[in-house]
């Protein structure tokens, strides 16, 4: 049975004590497979999505991504080496620059991070 | 408790305990045995100390409310002469310590002083002494304090009317309310926290004043902790003396606190703002409402400073007595150290508790700045006590040399007091710099590779530019102004001008005075001009 490209296995997140999600397991098979997250307002979808790319810590369970381990209770690869990237909701332009700027940045950490993986 | 454990929670921590420990060493004194003092201050003046002090405390407060608040609804609600000139002159009082308003006080009132000299210039030789008033004493001392702090009533108060919407006065008229109806009904009232913000700050400087208090000679509790400390030796004593006027400060907060139950002052961001439109003013109304904040100008700014200036130019040879250049380069040294060890301290702790996300960290934090409240000399008296503390039973037992050198009676000692002290302008100034930065942000750059110091660097620091500069400016405005702190921890033979000018002050010496007087007002008023549009814009925020 061949590995999965990307998989989020019993992953269980709390704040100050309190649980935001409760083992949640799902996989991406291929590298370049579209999946979709679906589930009412307030089920954890974001808190999940913010626990892949490394915004947020595990408590329980681990992410995997092309057979390393990202997170886990005692693993935690800081975000800025997980190339992982994720679109906010809101707004999250730098306001101190201008535009070329901020594209710039962009541009500069595409050169010390090459292709994304996800 | 500790998920987000990393470098900059741990030197958030470090910094928090490193300011906290004066702090501590305050409230631990509590428990301490005192000497007989407190026995024999019981009998004679302790009365007399905390009926001064409640005396100072009320009557400041009650001058600075009025003052400060009539100046910010006239500039904030009304267009009349100069009345945009007025909106940032009324800030310049800060630049007058209340010791050197104090000193000036007493010069223009004195028997045969500046006024005395104006009616004999005027109206040829008589007697005036005897009907010239005398503000020295108690009276003395409150109007020190009034003029020199109002300014923190009025930025605050003007910031708060600045945001108050014409919806809200349109309504007052709809209902029939007069101007001074609305005045009191719904502007003043819905301005509360800003005003009770001000109003505490003076509280703060009130208690902790040293200066001024000293030198119209009036036993408040603030010299009684001094005297406790310099002339029984009672370290302890002198610093419950101190407790007990921190608990009274909390307790004003929390009475207000409570009595504002669960009202809410803020307007909805999302709509119903309404810009105001100031309303023109002429005839009497316009000559009244100039003439008022003239007279606070002239009172708060221009009377001090001419006072000091006419003594200069009177005297000249003050002027070649004292080492302008010398005391220029050590104000300057004091500021850019003081300034670097606040900036850089606060910012790592800002950002630690930014990444860490840590309630502990933050209440730590939030306690951490509670050291401006603290009287300087209670500070420095703090700092000497955990000094030797630390000397004693840390530092010699184990068989290494004697510290006390190295931090009483230093630069370095003076400036970790100044550290504790201005922490909080630091750390606030910042911490409001870095609401203004969304945490989405933070995540787009470590998303984009940035490592958290990168992020700091790279992006915080750029953004946050504009708002340290306007605290090392207040920093620097902080510490040319500062005295106890300096006079008791400063190296030998280390001056600046306000040491300069309480010393010729102290030993009677007023045209003395006058120069480094001058020069501490000028500086001061540089560095207010240079910012003032700042300081305006950022109480707005």
């Amino acid at each position: 049975m061949t590995k999965n490209f990307f998989e989020v296995k019993n992953v269980d997140f709390s704040v100050s004590g309190k649980t935001k999600v409760k083992d949640v397991s799902f996989s991406i098979k291929n590298e370049g497979d579209v999946i979709c997250l679906l589930g009412p307002s307030g089920i954890g979808k974001t808190t999940i999505l913010r626990t892949i790319a490394g915004l947020e810590k595990i408590d329980e369970g681990s992410i995997e991504l092309n057979n390393k381990t990202l997170s886990s209770k005692k693993i935690n690869v800081e975000p800025e080496n997980r190339n992982i990237s994720l679109a906010f909701q809101e707004n999250s332009l730098f306001p101190h620059y201008t535009v070329e700027k901020n594209i710039l940045l962009v541009e500069n950490a595409k050169q010390f991070l090459g292709t994304r993986n996800l | 408790m500790f998920k987000n454990l990393n470098i900059w929670f741990i030197s958030s921590l470090i910094v928090s305990i490193g300011v906290l420990i004066p702090i501590i060493t305050v409230s631990l004194s509590f428990f301490e045995d005192t000497s007989n003092y407190y026995q024999i201050l019981k009998e004679t003046f302790l009365l007399e100390y905390i009926f001064n002090s409640l005396t100072l405390l009320v009557s400041v407060l009650i001058l600075t409310f009025f003052i400060g608040t009539t100046c910010a609804y006239l500039v904030s609600f009304y267009s009349f002469p100069l009345s945009n000139f007025f909106k940032w002159a009324l800030i310049l009082s800060f630049a007058v310590p209340p010791y050197i308003y104090a000193y000036s006080l007493t010069a223009f009132f004195e028997n045969y002083g500046t006024a005395f000299t104006i009616l004999t210039n005027v109206f040829g030789e008589g007697t005036y002494n005897k009907h010239i008033p005398k503000f020295d004493g108690l009276l003395g001392a409150i109007l020190s304090l009034s003029f020199s702090l109002y300014a923190y009533v009025y930025i605050l108060s003007r910031a708060s009317f600045l945001y108050q919407s014409q919806n809200q006065i349109d309504l007052g008229r709809s209902l029939g309310f007069s101007k001074l109806k609305s005045l009191y009904s719904l502007i003043l009232p819905s301005a509360r926290p800003a005003i009770v913000a001000g109003l505490s700050l003076v509280a703060m400087e009130t208690l902790a004043e040293f200066g001024a208090v000293d030198f119209f000679s009036i036993n408040t509790l603030t010299t009684g902790i001094y005297n406790s400390w310099i002339a029984f030796d009672d370290l302890a004593f002198s610093n419950q003396l101190s407790f007990f006027l921190l608990l009274f400060i909390f307790a004003l907060f929390i009475i207000e606190n409570l009595s504002r139950k669960k009202a809410k002052y803020h307007f909805n961001s999302k709509g119903g703002f309404k810009q105001k439109e100031k309303i023109k003013l002429s005839g009497k109304k316009s000559f009244f409402a100039f003439m008022f904040c003239f007279i606070i100008f002239f009172l708060s700014f221009l009377f001090p400073l001419s006072q000091m200036l006419y003594w200069t130019i009177k005297f000249p040879e003050n002027f070649f007595d004292i080492d302008v250049v010398t005391l220029t380069l050590n104000t300057v040294y004091l500021v850019i150290l003081s300034s670097i060890v606040l900036i850089v301290f606060s910012l790592i702790s800002n950002y630690g508790n930014r990444v860490s996300k840590n309630k502990f960290l933050n209440f730590l934090s939030t306690l951490s700045i509670s050291g401006y409240a603290i009287p300087g000399v209670i500070l420095a008296v703090a700092f000497i006590t955990f000094v030797a503390w630390f000397d004693e039973n840390i530092v010699k037992s184990l068989g290494f040399l004697s510290i006390k050198k190295v931090f009483i009676g230093s630069i370095l000692g003076l400036v970790l007091v100044y550290f504790v002290r201005f922490y909080s302008l630091a750390f606030n100034g910042i911490k409001s710099g870095y609401e203004k930065i969304n945490i989405s942000v933070d995540e787009s750059s470590y998303l984009l590779g940035y490592s958290k110091k990168k992020t700091f660097m790279n992006i915080h620091v750029p953004f946050l530019r504009n708002s340290l500069l306007f605290i090392v400016i207040l920093i620097s405005l902080e510490i040319v102004r500062e005295l106890p702190i300096t006079l008791i921890l400063r190296p030998f033979n280390f001056e600046t001008f306000a040491t300069t000018a309480y010393i010729s002050a102290s030993e009677d010496l007023l045209e003395a005075a006058a120069v480094p007087s001058l020069f501490l007002i000028l500086i001061a008023s540089f560095f207010i001009i240079i910012t003032s549009k700042y300081i305006l814009r950022e109480s707005n925020d």
